[in-house]
């Protein structure tokens, strides 16, 4: 077997805190073969980004190789110095980033920005660099690319700026690509064509590729072996197949069991008759939210993110809303609480007319419907301490007489599964899942008819995901709940919801129970969404075809 | 699990704290201010009697006759005159960043949380006071008004605030949108709920940053109105001593140095302060 072309030895990173160096990689061990994807899976903070950062010779200023050696293509990495490291990074050895947004110079176009690279590295002239580039991007299968070179990254979109990071790593034809996270940012349908365009372009350039993500389903449609970081060290590597199919550590078991993917169900047995619904709490009627954009000479033009949207739910039933970003999704929840104004339209929850309430009326009848945010770090108020923030609607609403309202914050604790002494404590002294815990206690306090989840789980690891999942579904089931789930996470939704609206540009374009748009969806979108999402069932499928195609 | 119900609850302002002592040059800071508003708030019994009576004779130098710090061009104790003016000016300094922050904080506050027609009016309201001005517009308030200490905070207040409102308000767009503040208002906080008990206390870091380097430049503010003459004549001041004695610069240096150099000595230590809060309070900074 001939020498691979990167291999990591014992690795050990650490990383300067206040109680001194703090371990985030150790004895980490890998290798890398010309042309072959390696995926690093784990959850944040496992080590996988420090030790692509690592390899890159990126780490931050606080950080440093303690041990161990990063050979490539038989040099010591570790004892390079920055002149001859700067010949590898991002010639040899090129990375890309998560977030396409901040990752491209906005000042420049972005066909300079890759001939640059190319300048800087190969010693092109400006002329043939630019050529060069805009060849790149049609490499990359950005449309009309002569013209698009001129374009800034401002005028395209996320998908589009990943593809032109893509261009960028791959401008100086480099040997290994190191993609961290490269589509975590983006819509499921875009993520797919990444990936396409990914495998494509690793087999027409034989580059290698490091792939860094938490999501299983990935790592089953694109690795060819894995290697699973659990907390700053390995704790399981093999063929992509054989670990997913046959996961021996508990952590991997764990993190397999715990990704939300599609099941494929069964078509209903019937086509379910249209039955009046019994018992509806929530009904909404041709509501549309528009928002002004611009001022042109004091006239307002307005762009409507949601069309006259009109869906039911029953009372402890749990409709899901799903669609990309820019669908409208989040902003007809928001309109639905009265937390966005809706132009038109009619909202009746529990009886009342939310959209003809106004002042204090409208004040109080926020009890009656709560929101799960997304982002647990900039969903709590910093300065408030846990208990207070579940306290902050009772008070507010005076929902329970003043003297029951402690025990009650006590008992929310009890329910969502934190312990009743962190009630004194500040939220950043709180994991993300736990933060998610202490939103859900505060959307419980005072009783409400509805809840609104707003991509409550998008922003947990898969494992923290699946348990803050089962905590709602088992609130639901002990309270009666009724959730108006809102994401874009299909695996997700098909985990938790009766009922799905499929959102597109404003408009609902598909609506039904789950089992019929899971099983038959009926319009092409809802399609293209479902055949999206990567899922570890339908990958081994192609893998195997890959595999006997490949050995005939 | 037993370990995380040993975690102490630690408020933000707590760390901002540990942060703020490791900063050597800031607690440096912190120690001069200090020593300062004791001579400030004890000096006039230590060192009792009428600063203004003629002592000896005039422009006696430093040391000499028992006059540690020489008499001026009046024969008067400069010791006396610093001692008793660095009450002066400290007051002036605090109650001018006092006016400042009040009206920086109610407008940007406002233009912040209201937008719309409120936040037109009042940028256009703070932009108008931006743009006079400051030395000829406080000297107009001053020789309008009479030179009288709280005229003179009050003019030193109204140039100054648009700097607060700016960052009071550049603060509130950006906290307006986070999560927790969409969350409470779902929890029913009213707006003057939000304003006050949710939105500022988040705001307020890089406020208290300003405010304290406003304590620095109102007490220069004022030796600068007292050097022109701008002043209450009855009251010692550090900028009066200057401004009483700046004929005599090249003669008696000693009577205008001495004075410039407790301006100097105060007005480094705020800032010193104003630094060390700035770190101590900015979170990015925290994570080193």
């Amino acid at each position: 077997m001939t020498d691979p072309l990167l291999s990591v030895e014992n690795l050990r990173i650490e990383l300067a805190a206040r109680s001194g160096m703090v371990p985030v990689v150790d004895d980490l061990s890998l290798y890398l073969n010309a042309g072959e994807t390696l995926s690093i899976v784990g959850e944040s903070g496992s080590g996988k980004s420090m030790t692509a950062l690592a390899v890159m010779g990126l780490l931050p200023s606080i950080g440093q190789i303690a041990q161990g050696r990063i050979l490539f293509e038989g040099g010591d990495m570790t004892q390079m110095d920055d002149e001859t490291l700067r010949t590898i990074r991002g010639n040899q050895i090129s990375m890309i980033f998560q977030e396409p947004m901040t990752s491209l110079n906005p000042v420049y176009t972005v066909g300079e920005q890759i001939a640059e690279v190319l300048r800087l590295h190969k010693g092109l002239g400006h002329q043939e660099a630019w050529a060069r580039a805009v060849s790149l991007l049609d490499d990359v299968r950005i449309p009309d690319a002569k013209r698009r070179a001129r374009a800034y990254p401002h005028e395209m979109s996320g998908g589009q700026r990943q593809r032109v990071m893509i261009a960028m790593a791959l401008a100086c034809r480099p040997k290994i690509l190191i993609a961290d996270e490269p589509t975590t940012a983006l819509d499921v349908t875009v993520q797919a064509e990444i990936f396409a365009l990914m495998r494509e372009l690793s087999r027409e350039t034989n580059t290698a590729t490091i792939l860094i993500t938490h999501d299983m389903g990935v790592v089953a449609e694109m690795a060819d072996r894995v290697v699973v970081m659990y907390r700053g060290e390995k704790v399981e590597d093999g063929a992509a197949e054989a670990v997913i199919r046959h996961p021996q550590h508990p952590y991997t078991q764990t993190l397999i069991a715990s990704v939300p993917h599609l099941t494929i169900e069964a078509p209903p047995e019937q086509e379910p008759e249209p039955v009046a619904k019994s018992d509806v709490l929530l009904s909404v009627r041709d509501l549309t939210v528009q928002f002004p954009v611009k001022k042109r000479f004091g006239k307002r033009e307005m762009f409507t993110a949601v069309n006259g949207i009109s869906f039911d739910i029953e009372r402890g039933k749990t409709l899901a809303i799903v669609g990309e970003s820019g669908s409208g999704k989040t902003t007809a929840a928001l309109a639905v609480a009265r937390l966005v104004d809706a132009q038109a339209g009619q909202v009746t929850l529990d009886g009342t007319d939310m959209l003809g309430l106004d002042g204090e009326a409208l004040r109080l009848a926020r009890s009656k419907v709560q929101v799960i945010f997304q982002d647990p770090y900039s969903s709590l108020n910093p300065r408030l301490r846990a208990g207070d923030i579940v306290r902050e609607p009772l008070d507010n609403l005076g929902a329970f007489p003043a003297s029951e309202r402690e025990d009650r914050v006590a008992d929310l604790f009890d329910k969502v599964g934190l312990q009743r002494d962190q009630m004194r404590l500040f939220p950043h002294q709180f994991s993300g899942g736990q933060r998610q815990r202490i939103s859900i206690a505060r959307a419980l306090s005072t009783n409400p008819s509805l809840i609104i989840c707003d991509e409550a789980v998008s922003a947990l690891d898969v494992v923290i995901q699946a348990q803050i999942l089962d905590l709602l579904q088992e609130l639901q089931r002990d309270l009666d709940l009724t959730y108006l789930f809102i994401s874009h996470d299909l695996g997700v939704v098909q985990q938790v919801c009766d009922e799905v609206a499929v959102m597109y540009m404003g408009d609902i374009v598909e609506f039904g129970d789950r089992q019929s748009v899971f099983s038959a969806p009926k319009q092409r979108y809802t399609r293209d969404l479902l055949a999206a999402v990567p899922s570890i069932e339908r990958a081994n499928n192609t893998q195997r075809e890959r595999q006997t195609t490949a050995s005939q | 699990m037993s370990d995380q119900t040993q975690i102490k609850a630690r408020s933000p302002f707590a760390e901002a704290f540990e942060m703020f002592r490791r900063n050597h040059a800031a607690v440096a800071g912190l120690v001069v201010l200090l020593l300062i508003v004791a001579v400030a708030i004890l000096g006039p019994f230590l060192y009792p009697g009428n600063p203004f009576d003629m002592v000896w004779a005039p422009f006696t130098p430093p040391g000499q006759e028992g006059y540690l710090l020489g008499t001026d061009y009046l024969g008067r104790d400069i010791l006396s005159l610093l001692i008793h003016g660095a009450k002066v000016s400290l007051t002036v300094g605090l109650a001018a960043a006092f006016v400042t922050v009040t009206i920086g904080i109610t407008v940007g506050a406002l233009a912040g949380f209201y937008r719309g027609l409120i936040e037109e009016a009042l940028m256009r309201f703070t932009e108008f006071f931006q743009v006079l001005p400051t030395l000829l517009f406080s000297m107009v308030i001053v020789a309008l008004f009479g030179a009288s200490l709280t005229m003179i905070t009050i003019a030193i207040g109204l140039v100054s605030w648009p700097a607060v409102a700016r960052i009071t308000r550049a603060e509130f767009l950006r906290i307006r949108e986070l999560e927790y503040v969409t969350a409470a208002r779902a929890g029913g906080v009213r707006n003057g709920g939000l304003i006050f008990k949710v939105i500022l206390p988040n705001a307020l870091p890089p406020i208290i940053v300003q405010a304290a380097l406003m304590v620095g430049s109102a007490i220069l503010f004022e030796a600068g109105l007292s050097f022109l003459g701008l002043t209450d004549p009855n009251v010692a001041s550090w900028g009066q001593i200057i401004g009483s004695n700046r004929e005599y610069i090249l003669d008696a240096s000693y009577t205008v140095t001495v004075p410039g150099v407790a301006i100097f000595v105060t007005v480094l230590a705020i800032s010193l302060v104003g630094d060390g809060l700035n770190d101590a309070l900015n979170p990015k900074l925290r994570q080193r």
